[in-house]
C-alpha cells in the first residue's frame, strides 16, 4: 500500500465568498444576527423582556456573535421555555437574501 | 479557613529549625564558564540572570549596578512568588484579592520586572552572527543589548529572536536587558509573568550558514518498506561550492539515509529510508535529522533536531489515520502552566504532564489557546502524544480589555509565523489551530481574517490541516471561489466559520455535530472542547462516525486561573443552580488530573469508559440537611474513592460505580447491600444508596455471570504518619532538573487518609532548592514556595530544582502529631 502525504496548499487571493439566503431561528443564528434584524429583534424583546440588559455582561458580549439563543440556554446564561414560540415567529420572517461575492 | 501563612508559622515552630529560610532559595552566582559562549548552535542561556521586580525607565543601561539584584536561573515566573509585605487574609503568598485579573488569573499579580545578564562571546569573526531566542516571555517584552534596543515582542507565547551582532562586543563584556510587562486585564487564564521559557543562543562564526528556522522536513510517501522524506534547507550566504549534507540517523547513531547537494539559497532534497521505524502514538520512533553545511571536509554549520517519519491522513470518509492505521483522538485541552511552578516551562515538568495524561489513555493534546513550549513539544514527540498547536484566543475583538486584540491587526503575523516555524518539524503536531472561540468570526470581516490566517499557515506549512475551536453557531452558508477556496473546495456550499478550515473543531458541540454532518457530509469534525460528563457520548459518537475524529476534554489537568470553573458545591434546595467563583479560589478545578498530578473522580470514570479499568467506585460526600449539590458544566460531583465517613454512620450514601459490565453488586462487610442491572442507557454509571457503616465496601462488575472486575474501599483509621515518595531517581546534576516528591498522610496501615488536611513542613539539604510546595486544594491561597504547606485529600507535592552539582539531597517532612518521613536522592555528575 502506498500512502502519500496530503497537501494543503495556500490559495492565491481573497475574494469574499458569496452568501446564501439566511432564515432566522433560535438554534443556528447568532444572537447578534437576530438583534441586527429589526423584526427579529422585536420578537425577542416581546418574548424575552429585559433580555437586552441581561446580555450586557462584559464576559458574555464577545460571544454573542457566536452564540444562538439555544446556546445561551445550554450554558445557563438564559432561562426560558419560550424558544419554540420564538422559533415559530422567527421562521415566519422573510429570510435575508443571498449575496454574491 | 486557616491560611497557609499561619500554617507556615505553626509548622516552623513545631519543627524547631528549618533548613531553608522562608521563601525560595536563590540560585548560585553563575560560573565564568556559564557566562562565556563560543561558537555553537542552541546554547543554553538560562543561567545566572539578575532580576528585579518593579517599574523602571532606564534599567537597560549597561553600567547600571545590578549586583544587589536577585540572581536566578530561568525559567522564571514572578507571579507565583510571594509578594512581600502582604496582609492576610486579603493578600497571601502570590495571591491578592484585589488582583486586576481576579478569577481569570487566579488572583495572582502581574506588573513589571527586569532581567539582566552579563556575558561574553568569544571567537566571532566578521561575517558571523550571534542570535538570541526567547522561547516565551509573558506577557510583553523589550530587549536591549548594551543599551541598544533590539525589539519588542507583544505576544509572550511566541518565540522571538534577535540579532545581537550589530551591538555585540566580541570578547568583551556585554549586558543584555529584558523588560517584561504583564499589565492590566490581558488574559482569561493565568499567563504568568517573566521569562518563563528557555533562552537559547546561536553563535555562528561563518557568513554561510543555515537560515533561522530554515529546515523543513516531512514524510512524502510510505510505500511498503520504503519512506521518502522531503527536506528543504535554506542557506544564508549561499555558495554552490559549499555542500549541504542532510542525514537521518537512528537512535544508535547509524545513518539511515543521506543526501548531498550544492548549497544554493534553498536546497530541496529527498532521502530514501528503507525499513523505516515509523513514528506513531504507540511507537514514537525518532530519528536525528542532521543538517550540515560544509566547505570540503570543514563543517561550517551543523543543526540536529528530532524527526519522526509519519503520514497523517484525514478525511470525512475514513477519519484520521497515522501511517495507514486509524486513530481516534482521545484528547485533553490544557493550558501552559505547570501548576505550583506557575508558567515555568521546565523540561521535567512538561514531560511529567504528558506522562500523567498518557497514563490515563490520552493520545492527544490541544495546546489551548496558545503555542506550547519547545520542551513540551519535544516531550510529545518522545512519548507519542499528538498535538494541536493553537495560535490565538482572540483576533481583533477583545475578550479582555487589555488583551492581544489591541495589537492583533498590526502584529498577527509574527506570532503565527513563529508558531509554525518553531514546530513544523515536530512529528507530534498534527494540526494548526488559528484560534479559539473567536468573536465575530462568522461576520464578513471575521471570514476574511479566517482566510488570512489559514492561508498564511498553509503558505508556511502545506503538510498539515488548519483548524479552529468553534463555539456556538457556524454562521451563514457561503461559497468560496476558485482563487480563494482551500484545495478542492471551490464552489461547494459551506458555512462562514468553517469554509476556510480543513478540519472543524466543535467546542461543546455534542447536540449539533450529527446534524451538521448530515448537512455537510464532507466536513471533518472533532470535539475541540467537551464537558467531562459527556465522555461516554463522545466515545460512542466517534465510534459510529468516521468523520468524527474524537474529543478534547476541558481540561486534562487543573491549571491556575479561570478559578472555579469546575466548581461543585452544596446549595440550599430550591436555590438557583449557580455558585459564583471568588477569592480564595485560584485554580480552575476542572481537570481530569488535579493541580499536583493526581487523578480526580472524572478521570476514574474515564478510565472505565476508555477501557483502562473494568470498574471504579466513588462515594459522594454526604450532603448537609436541606442542601443539594451544584455541579458546574465543567465540573464533577464531589465524590471520592473513600469509605471513611465517621459523621455519617447510618446515613444512606450515594455510591457510584463505573463499569462496562451489565450488572454490579455492592457488598458491605461481606453482606449484599445492592445490585443493579446496567444497559447502554446507564452510560457505564450506576448509583446505589448504601447505609454507611465502617468496614469494607466492595463493588463487583459482571458480564453475564462472569466477574470482570472488583474494587474495594476500606475505612481507614486516624492519620498516623507522613510518607514521602520520590517520583523519579536517580538524577543527573543538571540545573534544569526537577525532583518531584509526593507527600501523603497515612494511617497506621500505610493507607492514605483521604480527607486529611494536615500542615506539613519540610527540611531540605544537599544540592537542590525548593521551587514548589502545595496541594491540589483550589482554595489554598498562600505561598507556593515556602517549606510548609497543608495536605488536601491526604496529599501534597514538593518540587525541588537541582543546583547542578553532584551529591545527596535529603528531604525530611514533619507534621505535628504524625510520624515524619525522610528520603534521600543521590545526584550523579
Amino acid at each position: 500500500m502506498i500512502i502519500t502525504a496530503p497537501l494543503y496548499p495556500a490559495a492565491s487571493t481573497y475574494v469574499p465568498p458569496s452568501m446564501s439566503a439566511m432564515s432566522f431561528d433560535t438554534r443556528t443564528v447568532s444572537v447578534n444576527d437576530l438583534f441586527a434584524h429589526p423584526e427579529a429583534k422585536a420578537i425577542l424583546l416581546k418574548e424575552l423582556p429585559g433580555i437586552e440588559s441581561r446580555l450586557k455582561t462584559p464576559q458574555l458580549v464577545p460571544h454573542l456573535s457566536n452564540f444562538s439563543l439555544q446556546d445561551l440556554v445550554n450554558f445557563g446564561a438564559l432561562q426560558t421555555d419560550r424558544l419554540a414560540e420564538i422559533d415559530a415567529q422567527l421562521r415566519a420572517l422573510p429570510p435575508l437574501p443571498a449575496s454574491a461575492s | 479557613m486557616q491560611d497557609r501563612r499561619t500554617f507556615l508559622a505553626l509548622a516552623a515552630s513545631a519543627a524547631g529549625t528549618l533548613a531553608l529560610p522562608l521563601g525560595i532559595a536563590e540560585a548560585a552566582t553563575p560560573s565564568a564558564a556559564e557566562r562565556a559562549f563560543r561558537p555553537g548552535r542552541d546554547q543554553n542561556f538560562d543561567i545566572g540572570w539578575h532580576f528585579r521586580r518593579g517599574e523602571a525607565s532606564d534599567f537597560e543601561r549597561p553600567a547600571l549596578p545590578d549586583d544587589d539584584w536577585r540572581i536566578l536561573n530561568l525559567p522564571h515566573d514572578w507571579s507565583v512568588e510571594d509578594v512581600p509585605g502582604g496582609e492576610a487574609p486579603r493578600q497571601l503568598g502570590p495571591f491578592d484579592k484585589r488582583s486586576k485579573g481576579g478569577t481569570d488569573t487566579g488572583y495572582t499579580q502581574g506588573g513589571e520586572g527586569w532581567y539582566r545578564k552579563r556575558f561574553v562571546v568569544r571567537d566571532l569573526p566578521t561575517g558571523g552572527i550571534a542570535r538570541i531566542t526567547f522561547e516565551g516571555v509573558n506577557v510583553a517584552s523589550d530587549v536591549w543589548l548594551n543599551g541598544r534596543h533590539l525589539g519588542t515582542n507583544l505576544y509572550g507565547y511566541a518565540p522571538a529572536s534577535y540579532d545581537l551582532t550589530p551591538y555585540l562586543v566580541v570578547g568583551g563584556a556585554n549586558v543584555i536587558a529584558v523588560r517584561v510587562r504583564n499589565i492590566g486585564q490581558n488574559s482569561r487564564w493565568y499567563a504568568g509573568s517573566g521569562i518563563y521559557r528557555s533562552v537559547r543562543l546561536d553563535v555562528l562564526p561563518h557568513a554561510a550558514r543555515i537560515a533561522p528556522a530554515g529546515i523543513t522536513a516531512s514524510t512524502r510517501s510510505l510505500d511498503g518498506n520504503v519512506a521518502q522524506v522531503d527536506v528543504r534547507t535554506e542557506i544564508e550566504g549561499a555558495d554552490p561550492s559549499l555542500t549541504v549534507i542532510t542525514r537521518l540517523r537512528l537512535a544508535d547513531g547509524k545513518i539511515a539515509g543521506e543526501a548531498k547537494s550544492p548549497a544554493i539559497a534553498a536546497v530541496s532534497q529527498q532521502i530514501t529510508i528503507r525499513s523505516p521505524a515509523l513514528w506513531s502514538p504507540s511507537s514514537p520512533n525518532l530519528y536525528a535529522l542532521e543538517s550540515e553545511l560544509r566547505r570540503g571536509a570543514t563543517v561550517l554549520d551543523r543543526w540536529i533536531q528530532p524527526f519522526g517519519i509519519r503520514i497523517v491522513t484525514i478525511d470525512a470518509e475514513h477519519g484520521m489515520a497515522i501511517n495507514g492505521t486509524p486513530v481516534k483522538l482521545r484528547g485533553a485541552c490544557i493550558h501552559h502552566d505547570n501548576g505550583l511552578l506557575g508558567a515555568c516551562a521546565f523540561v521535567d515538568a512538561d514531560e511529567r504532564r504528558i506522562l500523567k495524561l498518557k497514563e490515563r489513555g490520552f493520545n492527544a493534546i490541544r495546546s489551548s489557546h496558545n503555542p506550547s513550549s519547545r520542551s513540551f513539544r519535544d516531550a510529545c514527540d518522545r512519548h507519542g502524544m499528538l498535538l494541536i498547536e493553537e495560535a490565538f484566543d482572540m483576533w481583533n475583538v477583545a475578550k479582555r480589555k487589555d488583551d492581544f486584540s489591541n495589537q492583533f491587526a498590526e502584529h498577527w503575523r509574527e506570532p503565527l509565523t513563529s508558531m509554525v516555524l518553531a514546530a513544523r518539524n515536530n512529528p507530534s503536531v498534527i494540526m494548526w489551530s488559528i484560534g479559539n472561540e473567536i468573536p465575530d468570526r462568522a461576520t464578513p470581516i471575521g471570514v476574511e481574517w479566517s482566510w488570512k490566517l489559514a492561508n498564511a499557515v498553509h503558505a508556511l506549512d502545506p503538510t498539515r490541516p488548519v483548524t479552529a475551536g468553534l463555539n456556538g453557531v457556524m454562521g451563514r452558508e457561503v461559497t468560496a471561489s476558485t482563487q480563494t477556496a482551500r484545495a478542492g473546495w471551490a464552489g461547494r456550499t459551506d458555512q462562514a466559520s468553517t469554509v476556510f478550515l480543513d478540519v472543524a473543531g466543535y467546542n461543546y458541540g455534542l447536540p449539533i455535530i450529527e446534524h451538521d454532518h448530515a448537512a455537510y457530509p464532507q466536513r471533518v469534525i472533532y470535539a475541540s472542547e467537551t464537558f467531562p460528563r459527556d465522555a461516554y457520548d463522545y466515545l460512542m459518537l466517534a465510534k459510529r462516525s468516521p468523520y468524527m475524529l474524537g474529543e478534547f476534554v476541558w481540561a486534562g489537568m487543573d491549571y491556575l486561573g479561570e478559578a472555579g470553573i469546575g466548581l461543585n458545591g452544596q446549595i440550599a434546595k430550591g436555590a438557583p443552580p449557580f455558585v459564583i467563583p471568588q477569592f480564595p479560589l485560584f485554580n480552575a478545578n476542572c481537570g481530569d488530573i488535579d493541580l499536583i498530578g493526581n487523578q480526580k473522580p472524572q478521570s476514574r470514570a474515564r478510565d472505565v469508559i476508555w477501557g483502562l479499568s473494568p470498574i471504579e467506585i466513588a462515594v459522594q460526600t454526604p450532603l448537609a440537611d436541606g442542601k443539594s449539590e451544584y455541579v458546574s458544566l465543567w465540573g464533577w460531583s464531589d465524590e471520592t474513592p473513600n469509605w471513611t465517613w465517621p459523621n455519617a454512620v447510618g446515613r444512606s450514601l450515594a455510591v457510584r460505580v463505573y463499569t462496562a459490565g451489565d450488572r454490579v453488586e455492592l457488598t458491605l462487610n461481606g453482606k449484599n447491600v445492592g445490585s443493579k442491572s446496567m444497559t447502554s442507557a446507564d452510560k457505564m454509571r450506576a448509583e446505589l444508596m448504601v447505609p454507611y457503616a465502617p468496614g469494607v465496601l466492595e463493588a463487583i462488575a459482571y458480564v453475564g455471570s462472569r466477574v470482570i472486575g472488583r474494587q474495594r474501599l476500606k475505612t481507614v483509621s486516624a492519620p498516623s504518619s507522613l510518607r514521602l515518595t520520590t517520583e523519579r531517581s536517580p538524577l543527573r546534576a543538571d540545573k534544569h532538573a526537577l525532583l518531584h516528591i509526593g507527600v501523603d498522610v497515612t494511617d497506621a496501615e500505610n493507607r492514605i487518609v483521604p480527607d486529611a488536611a494536615r500542615p506539613v513542613s519540610v527540611a531540605i539539604s544537599g544540592p537542590a532548592v525548593l521551587v514548589g510546595f502545595g496541594s491540589a486544594n483550589p482554595r489554598a491561597v498562600g505561598s507556593l514556595q515556602a517549606p510548609a504547606a497543608q495536605t488536601f485529600n491526604g496529599k501534597a507535592l514538593l518540587i525541588l530544582r537541582l543546583s547542578g552539582t553532584p551529591g545527596v539531597v535529603r528531604v525530611g517532612a514533619s507534621s505535628d502529631g504524625l510520624r515524619g518521613d525522610a528520603v534521600t536522592v543521590r545526584i550523579k555528575t
